[in-house]
């Protein structure tokens, strides 16, 4: 029937051997995890010393013993799908258990473990061996093949040991102070090499939506909320409602809204519904909120406005003299002396009276690396999807 | 959506679906070439009116991507019989992104302009339109995985489909890639962090990863064809809940990619 059984364990090596092997890298793992044994950490220098020994292998193996079984098993397609179903496995079980029940058998996460040690070490030689091959006789057409899987080698190295050396630090400013610390995960204290001083927090607001909730239980009734501006109308759940009057700040005389600029003077609105008028205000961390009851089943309420823009202005004082003045925003950070520094978050409560920012630094210094692999993947899939399957 | 919405939807199916038919019954396939075509145009003059209404892309709902899928996929549909010349290709692709829109119709969002700052960024157009466009041809990829199925059942199958099908995953795949990194190098502006294992992280990784098996199963064993075609419409599966099924999971519920 079959016409070359080959025994288990004689080159060239397949799918039994391939699983084989990697059965046995979740089972050393596995026991390594049981022991309790703790996990490697690949902050500096491990990383650079894992990065070497990794190196020197997929070279050796790649270019001096190219024509041995384990060079051409590592580099056969059979190693590499065995590789993927791994990684599948390790990703279904990272999204169906959650977090803490993770953290529970392994501190830190199944990716702080020593079976997704083991089962990453045998990608990175699968994935090193098949790229490195394809320098020894390389042609043009090795092109696309290289950019991709040497750039997702990069990228995936790179960003798995600079989450061992990446510095996370926030900083809490209040307005008119000037900051030249922060701290990290710890709470622990840490200088800066510069200072940032918070000159203005502001945030631009989307005008407050509309919502019916239950009377019963005071949710919000799915599908009935809407965006009003003044004059428009709608109809939710069969109740016609229209806004007669909108003010963004705003506080209650006697039953009635006027506009006013008083620190914590929340969004209000009149409206009208069934021949009846009545003022809606979502509220703020100084006045109440103002519902209006429409019927047995049904109030209207004012949802707290969403941001729509929130910033910091901000002078930089580098410790060499430098000063600078920024406006930091989400999705524009700046970049000082090597730190990446975001606009993270501020008072929540306060909501646009806010005085505090809430500061992120992020130092990353392999993120360079990390964008090089991702522009060699860029360019190879930009090639993929020009040529598509080249067949025969 | 709105009434405008619905008003286009009727029309853009009605010529969907005769250009669908029509592809069958006449021998000259201008007509249905044309009603297609028109019908893609109608989509594509509704998504630029709700942009100028919107006042920003309107990218951000289930539905606003479902309107960019149904785009996708139809031209894709165009284009691939316009290149192979199938016609149960071209017809279950218009039925395809007619089933979007219908699912709009019935399913109405509700009106919502507000867009979060960590959207508001020049990543959010690249990254969602790479992704449907992605999408859009990986739904084309299992339309075939399925045909080929039947086909095989019926014992008449084509093995050519494979051949078009490889080439569509290579072009979906492509795709993938670009909206995984794109998603990337935008989270680690907004936020210092490129990769957090939020679960449509995770799902979109899984995702990526079956399709990645595809392809190297393909050349570890070409001759497969039927567990091929399996794969290819199982994918999908997995695909749909990286898209839709993440907004059930009771972990999600904090992630930037619900909506």
């Amino acid at each position: 029937m079959t016409k070359n059984k080959r025994q288990w364990w004689a080159f060239p090596w397949g799918y039994r051997e391939s699983l084989s092997v990697s059965l046995g890298l979740l089972i050393c793992g596995l026991f390594f995890d049981y022991l309790g044994l703790k996990s490697i950490s690949f902050a500096f220098p491990n990383n650079i010393i894992l990065l070497i020994i990794l190196g020197v292998v997929i070279l050796f193996l790649s270019v001096r013993y190219r024509k041995s079984g384990i060079s051409k098993w590592l580099s056969s397609v059979q190693a590499s799908i065995v590789a993927i179903l791994l990684f599948v496995g390790f990703s279904v079980v990272i999204a169906l258990i959650p977090d803490g029940v993770q953290n529970d058998f392994i501190p830190g996460g199944v990716t702080r473990s020593w079976m997704y040690h083991f089962v990453t070490l045998y990608m990175f030689l699968v994935l090193g061996v098949t790229t490195c091959r394809k320098f020894v006789h390389f042609k043009s057409k090795d092109i696309p093949f290289v950019l991709n899987h040497m750039g997702l080698w990069i990228v995936l190295f790179f960003a798995s040991v600079s989450s061992y050396n990446i510095e996370i630090l926030q900083m809490y400013v209040n307005e008119d102070q000037t900051v030249w610390y922060a701290f990290d995960e710890d709470k622990e204290k840490m200088e800066l090499p510069f200072a940032i001083k918070l000159k203005d927090f502001d945030i631009d607001e989307y005008t407050p939506k509309l919502a019916l909730i239950s009377n019963e239980n005071g949710k919000i009734v799915k599908g009935a909320v809407r965006h009003l501006e003044k004059g428009d109308s709608c109809v939710l759940k069969g109740i016609p409602v229209k806004m007669k009057e909108l003010y963004t700040e705003s506080v209650n005389y006697s039953e009635v809204f006027r506009h006013s600029n008083m620190p914590g003077a929340p969004a209000s609105a009149l409206i009208a519904s069934n021949g009846e008028e009545q003022w809606v205000s979502c509220g703020s961390h100084v006045f109440p909120s103002k519902l209006f009851r429409l019927n047995e089943q049904y109030s209207l309420a004012m949802l707290s406005p969403e941001p729509k823009r929130y910033f910091s202005e901000v002078t930089v004082y580098e410790k060499d003299g430098g000063i600078s003045d920024y406006t930091l925003e989400v999705n524009k950070p700046l970049n000082v002396k090597g730190w990446y520094v975001y606009q993270k978050s501020y008072d929540k409560a306060m909501g646009k009276w806010s005085q505090l920012s809430v500061i992120e630094l992020v130092k990353d210094s392999y993120l360079w690396v990390v964008y090089v692999g991702c522009i060699m993947m860029i360019f190879g899939s930009v090639i993929l999807i020009f040529k598509g399957k080249t067949h025969g | 959506m709105d009434s405008l919405f619905q008003i286009f939807a009727i029309i853009i199916g009605l010529l969907w679906v005769v250009s669908a038919a029509s592809v069958y019954l006449s021998s000259n396939n201008r007509l249905s070439k044309v009603l297609s075509l028109l019908g893609i145009l109608a989509l594509l003059v509704y998504i630029s009116v709700l942009w100028i209404k919107l006042e920003r892309p309107p990218m951000r709902t289930l539905g606003e991507t479902r309107l960019w899928y149904s785009f996708f996929i139809s031209v894709i549909g165009f284009g691939i019989y316009q290149r192979w010349k199938y016609k149960w290709f071209f017809s279950y692709c218009l039925m395809f992104a007619l089933m979007f829109l219908v699912l709009n119709y019935f399913k109405p969002e509700t009106f919502n302009k507000s867009l979060m700052p960590a959207l508001q960024s020049f990543w959010f157009v690249p990254h969602v339109i790479v992704y449907m466009i992605s999408y859009a041809f990986l739904g084309a990829s299992a339309i075939i995985g399925l045909k080929g199925l039947y086909d095989k059942y019926r014992g008449r199958f084509d093995g050519s489909i494979i051949l078009m099908a490889d080439n569509i995953v290579y072009l979906g795949f492509g795709f993938l890639n670009l909206g995984i990194i794109f998603g990337a190098l935008w989270a680690k502006e907004a936020w210092g962090h490129y990769w957090t294992w939020d679960p449509k992280e995770t799902w979109a990784l899984i995702t990526w990863l079956i399709y990645l098996f595809y392809i190297h199963y393909r050349l570890s064993k070409p001759n497969r064809i039927i567990r091929h075609l399996l794969i290819l419409s199982l994918a999908f599966f997995v695909l749909l809940v990286c898209w839709f099924g993440i907004n059930y999971l009771p972990s999600a519920q904090n992630s930037v990619h619900i909506y």
